[in-house]
C-alpha cells in the first residue's frame, strides 16, 4: 500500500553536493531533507534530528556515522539507526542518481513508530527527563495513538515506581496523575498536552524489579484478612498488609478491598493524616478507570503503604482528638446516608468547625449525624467552608495554601469515601475534616455565615481580564473581580477553563493541579444549586493561582515538543 | 484420600496444650509446635522458617503467630508468612480425640516447592547475605542442580549491572565467575562459601530498562566491527552496546564478538585500565559457560561500558607508554611462535627494572625471539608470585597491586584462548605496564630459577600442614612464609596445602578480597608444574592471606545456614 504512495522526487543537481559535504533541500512544504555525499555515495535523511530537531546538515559524518552538532546524538547514515538512548531512529530515504541529478524516494507520510515512541516515553519516565516525556507524548498524540494507551503505560510505570522506589508519599504522585488526566479532559490541543505531560511527570522516577508478591496459602477467608489488615494497620506494618490485600484480590474479594482501606484510613489514630483519605480517593478512581488487572499492584502496594504507615506518638491535641473521636464511635458507626428533608443549621456547623474548639467542632458534626441529616449536605458544608476560607484568607502574611487546599480537597474526597466506604466511613472522614479545620486555626480567618449572600463593590470583569489579573499577580484585585463576574451571572465553566489554562502553563501547575481538578468537578456538582457560597469555588481558585504564581513558563518543553511533533524545528533557521 | 486419615498419630495429651502455653513435640525427628488459640488446636513446624528459632516461644494474636527472635509473623492456619517474601511455614492437620492430640504428619501442606528459588531471588534483590546463604545452603542440601541456580545468578547480574553499575560491574562478574570456579575446586560440602560469594556478586537492585533494539538494516558485521572500534576509541559506550545488540540480532557472528572486544581492549588507549582485560576474560568465560542467549544483556552492556569507559587524560608516564606501545606494533603484527630460545631471567629482570623502555623492551625481545606466549605468561605470573612471597610487610606490602599484576598476567592466557596470538601479544604489554606501575613496591629483583629442588617426601606432612594453617590463623606473618617454603622443600604435597590454604582463606572475612587471587593461583599452580619457582605461588598466597587476615569469621552466617538447611536449629536448646 504505502509502496504505491512512494514518490520519486528530483531533489538537487549532483554537482550541488560536493564530496564530503552536505546540503538541505526542501521537498514539499513540510519536509526538509538532508543530502550527504560521503565516500562518493549520496545519502538522504530527514534533516531534523529526532532528538531535538536541529538540522543534521550541520552535523559531522565519520565512518558512516552522522553526529548531530547540538547534543551529539549519532545515527547510522545509511540505515538511520540511532546509537544513543532516549532518541529514536532517523528516517532515511532511497537515493538514485539519474543523469546529473539526485532523486529521492519519499514515502507518503505515515505513522509507524507507535512502539518506538511508547518506549521513548518509558525511557523519559525512568530518567525523569521532561523533554523526552513531552516529545514522546506529543508524537504519540500526533500519530493518533489513543490517549488511553499512553496513560496505561504511565500508570503501569507509576505502579512499579511506587512499589519499588517510593513510600506512602507516592500518593501525591497518584493524586497529580489523576488530577492531570481529569483536567486534561476539559482541553484540546496544546492545552491538553501540557495537562498530560504535567500528569505524566508526576509518574516519573526510577523503578526496579521486586520480589513477586504471592497469595497467602489456603485456607484463608475474608474474615481473617479483614481482621489482619486492621491489626497490621494499627501497628503500622505496611508490608504485611500488602500480602493480605494481594491474597484478597486473588481470592475474589476485590470488592471488599477499597471499603476496608477507607475504613482503616478513617480510623481515629489516623487523625492528622488527611492526605491519606485524599490519596485513597484517587486510588479508587485509578481502580475504576484501569481495573484490577492493570492497577492491582499500585492499589495493593500504595494502599498498604497508606493504611500501614507508622504514625509516631501523637502530640497533646491529637491525643485528645483521638480519644474524643473514639467516644463518638457509637454514633459514627450507626451513620446512615440520611434524609435530605431533615433540616439543619449550616451556619452553626460552619461556625463550630472554625471555632478552634475541638469538642464544639466534633460535637457540631455528631449532632446532625445522629439526627439523620443527609451526609452529602454535611460534606457540601465542609467543602464550601473550605472554599470560602480560600476566597478570604489574607495574603499579606503566609496564606497557608497547602493547609487550605487540604481542607478543600479532603472535603471533596469524602464523596469518594462515602461511595466506597459507606456512610460510616464518610462520617469518620467528616471528623478528619473537622480536625483539619481545627488544626488550621492558626490561619486566623474570621467566621462568616456561609448562607449569607456575597457582595462586592468591584465591577464585573470578563474571563480575559481575570486571567490578566492572575498573570500580573494582582492578588488583591483578582478575588473581587471574580466575585463580581459571578454575581453578574457570568458562567463558571468558561472562567474555570480560562483560569485553568493560565495555571497549566505556569511553573506552579503541579501545586494547583489537584485543586483545579476539584474545582472543575465541584462546580459541576453545584451547577443547579443556588447556594450563595458556591461562587467562592471560583474566587478561591483565582486567589490561590495568583498568589503562588511565579510567571516562570513551565510550558517551554511542551510547546517545543508540540512544534517538534508538527515538524516545526530549528531547520528553518538554517535553510539555504 | 481418606486413607490418609490413618497417618494421624497421637503426639500429646490434650491437657498438655493449653491456651497461651504451646508445646513442642518431636514427630519423625521434626520438631512440631502445638498451640491452642481461642479454643482451636493448631500444629505448625516449630522452626521459624526465617532463622530456625522455636515458634513455641513466639506470641499468638488474632490467629497470627509471631516469632520472638526477629518478629517474623505467620498465619497459624495456612502458614502464610506476612514478613519475608518466601518464608511460609509448614502447618499440619490436627485433631483432638479422646483427650489426645493427633497430628497428620503426612498432611503437612508443604509450601511452594520452588520456595528456595524465590528465596534466592529475594537475596539477589536485597543483597542480604543471610538470605543468600540460606537459599544456597537449601539448594545444595536438596541436591538441586547447580546449573539452575547459576542461570538465575547470571540473568540477575545482567539486569543489575545494566541499570546500576558502570564499568566496575566487571568486579561483580569477577566474583560470580571466580566464586563458581573456586567452588568447583572443592567437594560439595565446602562449596557453600564460594557459591555465596558468587551469589553476592550477582546481587543488587535490578532496575527497569527498556530493551535496546537493533539498528535497522542495511547492516553488515564489518560495519558493526568498525563502529565498535570507533566508539571504543571515542568513549561512546551507548553506541557500542547498540552495535553489539545488533550483531547478536544479525546472527551468525557470535563467534566474532569476543575477539572483537579483545581487539579493542588491548588498544594502547586502554593501557593502565588494567581491569578491562581481566574482566573481559571473566566475561568471555561466562559467555562460554552460559551461552549468549542467557548472558546477552550482561555481556553487551558491560562490555560496552568497559570499552567505552571514561578515561582520564594520560599522565606523563602513561603518555610515554602509549607512544612506545604504538611503536612496537610491527613486532606484534609479525609475531609467530617459534620454539626459539627465550631468556626468561632477562624478561623478568626487564619487567621489574623500573624503566619503561626496558620493561617494554624485554617483552619485545621475547616476542622477536618467537617465545611461546604461554611461557612468557608463566614467567610473568611466577615473577609476581615471587614478589608476593618476598614483599616486605613492615610497611604497605601492596597486596592489591601485586594481586592485580598476577591476575592480569594470567589473564593473557584467557585473551589468547579467545582472541588469538596477536591480541595476546598486545595484552603482554598491558601486563608489563602493570609491573612498571608497581615499581614503588621496591622489591629487590632476584633470579627466578634460583630455587633448590625439593627433597624426597618424608613423614610429618600433616603436622607441617597444621602448623601452617595455625600460623595463618594466629597471624604469624613473619613465620608463615618460611613454614610454607620448608613444607615444600621437604617434598610434601602442594595440592593438599593449596586446598587447606583456600579453605582457611574463604572462611575468613577477607576471603572476598582473595577470591580472584585464589582462583588464579590454584590454576597457575597446575600450569606451572615444572617450574622451580612454582612454590612461590603458595608462599605468596599464604603470606598475603596472613597479612590481611581479620579473623572476624566469614563463616558464621554460612555455618548457620548450613545447619539450618540440615534442619539443625535453635529448637533443640528449648526442648
Amino acid at each position: 500500500m504505502s509502496a504505491q504512495k512512494t514518490q520519486w522526487i528530483k531533489a538537487a543537481p549532483l554537482a550541488s553536493v560536493p564530496s564530503g559535504q552536505a546540503r538541505a533541500v526542501r521537498l514539499g512544504r513540510e519536509r526538509s531533507i538532508a543530502l550527504f555525499n560521503e565516500g562518493d555515495h549520496i545519502y538522504a535523511t530527514d534533516n531534523q534530528c529526532p532528538h531535538m530537531g536541529y538540522p543534521l546538515v550541520r552535523g559531522v559524518v565519520r565512518h558512516g556515522v552522522l553526529t548531530c552538532d547540538w547534543h551529539g546524538r549519532s545515527f547510522d547514515l545509511a540505515g538511520g539507526g540511532c546509537f544513543n538512548r532516549e532518541c529514536d531512529d532517523l528516517q532515511t530515504f532511497a537515493v538514485e542518481i539519474r543523469g546529473a541529478d539526485i532523486w529521492v524516494a519519499v514515502p507518503a507520510p505515515s505513522y509507524r513508530r507507535r512502539e518506538e515512541h511508547l518506549n521513548l516515553l518509558w525511557e523519559g519516565l525512568l530518567s525523569c527527563d521532561r523533554w523526552t516525556q513531552s516529545k514522546a507524548i506529543a508524537l504519540l498524540l500526533r500519530g493518533d495513538v489513543p490517549q488511553g494507551d499512553i496513560v496505561e503505560l504511565v500508570v503501569r510505570h507509576l505502579g512499579r515506581h511506587i512499589a519499588s522506589s517510593h513510600e506512602a508519599e507516592g500518593g501525591q504522585d497518584v493524586a497529580l496523575l489523576l488530577s492531570g488526566l481529569q483536567v486534561a479532559r476539559h482541553y484540546e490541543g496544546e492545552d491538553r498536552l501540557i495537562a498530560l505531560t504535567t500528569a505524566a511527570e508526576a509518574a516519573a522516577g526510577q523503578a526496579a524489579e521486586r520480589l513477586d508478591v504471592v497469595p497467602l496459602p489456603a485456607p484463608v477467608d475474608w474474615a481473617s484478612i479483614e481482621r489482619w489488615v486492621r491489626a497490621f494497620s494499627r501497628e503500622g506494618q505496611a508490608g504485611r498488609i500488602e500480602r493480605c490485600l494481594f491474597t484478597a484480590g486473588h481470592a475474589g474479594y476485590q470488592d471488599n478491598i477499597l471499603p476496608l482501606l477507607f475504613d482503616c484510613a478513617s480510623a481515629p489514630h489516623f487523625l492528622g493524616f488527611a492526605d491519606h483519605l485524599i490519596w485513597l480517593g484517587h486510588l479508587a478512581h485509578v481502580q475504576e478507570e484501569f481495573g484490577w488487572g492493570r492497577a492491582g499492584e499500585l492499589i495493593f502496594n500504595l494502599g498498604a503503604k497508606l493504611v500501614g504507615r507508622g504514625r509516631g506518638e501523637p502530640e497533646r491535641f491529637r491525643r485528645d482528638a483521638i480519644a474524643l473521636m473514639g467516644e463518638m464511635e457509637p454514633v459514627l458507626a450507626q451513620t446512615q446516608v440520611g434524609d435530605p428533608a431533615v433540616p439543619y443549621d449550616e451556619d452553626a456547623l460552619a461556625e463550630a468547625l472554625v471555632s478552634a474548639d475541638l469538642e464544639a467542632a466534633f460535637g457540631a458534626l455528631t449532632e446532625p449525624l445522629a439526627a439523620g441529616v443527609c451526609i452529602d449536605r454535611l460534606i457540601d458544608t465542609c467543602l464550601l467552608l473550605a472554599a470560602d476560607r480560600m476566597a478570604r484568607v489574607p495574603v499579606n502574611v503566609e496564606a497557608g495554601w497547602p493547609c487550605l487546599t487540604r481542607e478543600f480537597n479532603l472535603a471533596a474526597a469524602l464523596r469518594t469515601v462515602r461511595h466506597y466506604g459507606g456512610p460510616a466511613a464518610a462520617a469518620r472522614g467528616l471528623i478528619h475534616a473537622a480536625w483539619q479545620f481545627f488544626d488550621d486555626r492558626w490561619l486566623n480567618i474570621p467566621y462568616r455565615p456561609l448562607t449569607e449572600p456575597l457582595t462586592t463593590s468591584a465591577t464585573a470583569a470578563d474571563p480575559a481580564s481575570i486571567v490578566e489579573a492572575i498573570q500580573t499577580l494582582n492578588v488583591q484585585a483578582v478575588g473581587p473581580c471574580v466575585l463580581a463576574y459571578g454575581l453578574a451571572g457570568g458562567r463558571g465553566e468558561p472562567l474555570i477553563e480560562a483560569m485553568g489554562r493560565a495555571i497549566l502553563w505556569d511553573d506552579t501547575a503541579h501545586q494547583l493541579l489537584p485543586t483545579l481538578g476539584t474545582v472543575f468537578a465541584e462546580w459541576e456538582r453545584f451547577a443547579n444549586s443556588d447556594h450563595p457560597a458556591r461562587l467562592q469555588l471560583l474566587v478561591g481558585l483565582a486567589r490561590f493561582a495568583t498568589d503562588v504564581r511565579t510567571n516562570k513558563d513551565r510550558g517551554a518543553a511542551a510547546r517545543t515538543a508540540l512544534r517538534f511533533a508538527q515538524g516545526h524545528t530549528a531547520v528553518d533557521i538554517f535553510e539555504d | 484420600m481418606s486413607e490418609q486419615a490413618s497417618t494421624f498419630v497421637p503426639v500429646a495429651r490434650a491437657d498438655e496444650v493449653e491456651e497461651g502455653r504451646p508445646k513442642a513435640v518431636r514427630i519423625e525427628g521434626r520438631s512440631v509446635a502445638l498451640f491452642r488459640h481461642r479454643g482451636t488446636l493448631y500444629a505448625t513446624d516449630n522452626q521459624c522458617p526465617h532463622m530456625g528459632y522455636p515458634l513455641t516461644r513466639g506470641r499468638v494474636r488474632n490467629g497470627v503467630l509471631t516469632c520472638d527472635w526477629h518478629g517474623w509473623s505467620y498465619d497459624m492456619r495456612g502458614g502464610g508468612c506476612f514478613t519475608g517474601g518466601c518464608d511460609d511455614l509448614d502447618t499440619y492437620p490436627v485433631e483432638e480425640r479422646d483427650g489426645q492430640v493427633f497430628v497428620d504428619v503426612a498432611g503437612a501442606n508443604s509450601k511452594r516447592e520452588d520456595a528456595h528459588f524465590l528465596l534466592l531471588k529475594e537475596g539477589l534483590l536485597n543483597g542480604d547475605n543471610w538470605t543468600l546463604s540460606k537459599a544456597i545452603a537449601i539448594l545444595l542440601a536438596r541436591g538441586i542442580s547447580e546449573d539452575e541456580t547459576l542461570h538465575l545468578l547470571v540473568e540477575h547480574l545482567g539486569r543489575f549491572v545494566a541499570t546500576e553499575r558502570g564499568p566496575d560491574g566487571g568486579r561483580d562478574v569477577a566474583l560470580l565467575v571466580n566464586g563458581v570456579k573456586v567452588a568447583r575446586l572443592y567437594e560439595p560440602a565446602d562449596r557453600l562459601i564460594p557459591l555465596m560469594m558468587a551469589a553476592s556478586g550477582a546481587a543488587g537492585r535490578a532496575g527497569d530498562r527498556p530493551q535496546i533494539h537493533p539498528l535497522p538494516p542495511p547492516i553488515s558485521w564489518d560495519q558493526l566491527a568498525r563502529w565498535v572500534r570507533v566508539f571504543s576509541a571515542d568513549k561512546a559506550w551507548e553506541g557500542i552496546e547498540k552495535c553489539l545488540v545488533t550483531a547478536r540480532h544479525l546472527g551468525g557472528c557470535d563467534e566474532r564478538i569476543v575477539p572483537l572486544l579483545y581487539e579493542c581492549a588491548v588498544e594502547p588507549y586502554l593501557l593502565g585500565m588494567t581491569e578491562t582485560l581481566i574482566h573481559l576474560g571473566y566475561l568471555a568465560e561466562l559467555l562460554e559457560e552460559f551461552g549468549w542467549d542467557r548472558s546477552q544483556l550482561l555481556a553487551c552492556n558491560l562490555a560496552a561500558k568497559m570499552l567505552g569507559r571514561n578515561r582520564p587524560a594520560p599522565h606523563e608516564a602513561r603518555r610515554e607508554a602509549i607512544d612506545l606501545f604504538a611503536e612496537v606494533e610491527p613486532v606484534v603484527a609479525q609475531y609467530a611462535a617459534r620454539s626459539g630460545d627465550f631468556d626468561s631471567e632477562r624478561l623478568a629482570a626487564g619487567l621489574v627494572s623500573g624503566d619503561l623502555q626496558e620493561t617494554f623492551g624485554a617483552v619485545t625481545q621475547a616476542l622477536k625471539a618467537g617465545a611461546d606466549i604461554d611461557q612468557i605468561v608463566s614467567t610473568m605470573v611466577l615473577l609476581s608470585a615471587d614478589r608476593m612471597a618476598r614483599t616486605p610487610v613492615n610497611m604497605s606490602p601492596g597486596w592489591f597491586d601485586l594481586n592485580h599484576e598476577m591476575i592480569l598476567a594470567a589473564s593473557v592466557r584467557t585473551a589468547r584462548r579467545y582472541a588469538g596470538d596477536q591480541v595476546a601479544a598486545r595484552a603482554l604489554y598491558h601486563a608489563a605496564w602493570q609491573f612498571f606501575e608497581n615499581r614503588w613496591l621496591n622489591i629487590a629483583p632476584r633470579p627466578l630459577r634460583a630455587h633448590p629442588a625439593p627433597a624426597e617426601a618424608s613423614a610429618g606432612q600433616d603436622e607441617a600442614l597444621a602448623e601452617i594453617i595455625e600460623a595463618i590463623q594466629t597471624i604469624q606473618i613473619r613465620e608463615v612464609g618460611r613454614l610454607v617454603r620448608q613444607y615444600l622443600q621437604r617434598g610434601f604435597d602442594g595440592d593438599c596445602l593449596l586446598r587447606a590454604l583456600g579453605q582457611a582463606i574463604l572462611k575468613d572475612d577477607n576471603g572476598w578480597h582473595l577470591l580472584n587471587g585464589l582462583r588464579t593461583i590454584s590454576e597457575e599452580w597446575t600450569r606451572c608444574a615444572d617450574h622451580p619457582a612454582r612454590g612461590q605461588l603458595l608462599v605468596g598466597l599464604a603470606r598475603w592471606a596472613t597479612d590481611v587476615r581479620r579473623n572476624t569469621g566469614n563463616q558464621s552466617a554460612v555455618q548457620t545456614a548450613q545447619r539450618f538447611a540440615r534442619g539443625e536449629t535453635a529448637v533443640e536448646l528449648y526442648e
